[in-house]
């Protein structure tokens, strides 16, 4: 039986380099995430009327791990949905009925606006790490 | 956007034109905050907007909005169905614009749903029930 035998000459570097590739992506990939995350936070907390007080409430957290990175932006108060929504009935600390209260959208468009810009710099990055991104953010 | 009511204008005329819809929200639809007394109705209030441009002009803008069901009540049953009726309507759904093409009109990425039960607290005992979604609408002028 007669066989071929093919040598590519610095595949070895190749596959090493691709094994560091996402790694290496990764850091970097976490620093886009981690400072756009940061600014969304900054717009959500600027966003509420000091006197709500939802501002000191908004917190923001980041996960990293070899391969990936995770930006998560809290409102704890369990006033931050009502603010953000609406509510039928709003009443003062004493008890006072204001009626309903507007949708407040606060939270949310900061957050769309902070997604865009990071999946764009994210696919930014990507290309000059010399990979081919398709489609749009 | 040379009509900035055009899309809530749209989104109305599409949930009042829907029997099965107002039957479960008798009292109609209102912009933000509902007038007062009533009792079941849909809000419908403009979340954000985002637009991409091109060489000449606008290539699309996407308009976000909250859609939601009000009741009051503690079952909040009239309220869920007309949700899902409003996601029936809406979710890949068709809208006339005037002035704009609809590109496409879907939940929002983040923050889709919107579901939370709020109390009366003149009434211990009674609830306003919220159910609805953030919808995504995407329109090319």
């Amino acid at each position: 039986m007669s066989s071929v035998k093919l040598t590519w000459s610095g595949l070895e570097e190749l596959k090493a380099a691709l094994r560091q590739l996402p790694e290496e992506l990764t850091g970097e990939a976490a620093n886009i995430i981690e400072g756009t995350w940061n600014g969304a936070a900054l717009d959500v907390k600027s966003g509420y009327p000091s006197r709500t007080g939802l501002g000191r409430t908004v917190t923001v957290e980041h996960r990293r791990s070899r391969f990936g990175a995770v930006s998560i932006i809290r409102n704890t108060s369990p006033r931050a949905l009502w603010y953000e929504v609406g509510t039928q009935v709003r009443h003062t600390s004493f008890g006072a009925n204001r009626g309903a209260q507007r949708p407040g959208h606060v939270f949310y468009p900061p957050i769309r606006r902070a997604r865009r810009k990071g999946l764009a710099e994210l696919r930014e990055m990507l290309i000059r790490h010399g990979l081919t991104v398709t489609g749009d953010v | 956007m040379s009509n900035p009511a055009a899309i809530y204008s749209a989104l109305t005329a599409k949930l009042l034109a829907d029997a099965p819809l107002m039957a479960l929200m008798p009292d109609g639809i209102y912009r933000d905050i509902a007038a007062a007394g009533k009792t079941k109705f849909i809000i419908l209030s403009k979340a954000s907007d985002f637009r991409q441009y091109m060489f000449q002009g606008t290539a699309y803008e996407e308009v976000t909005y909250l859609v939601k069901a009000v009741e009051f009540g503690t079952a909040g049953t009239n309220a869920a169905n007309a949700a899902a009726r409003i996601l029936t309507l809406l979710q890949d759904g068709t809208l006339t614009i005037t002035g704009y093409t609809l590109m496409v009109m879907q939940l929002s990425e983040d923050g889709g749903v919107v579901e939370y039960t709020e109390p009366d607290e003149a009434n211990l005992d009674a609830r306003w029930q919220h159910r609805g979604w953030n919808f995504d609408v995407t329109v090319s002028p």
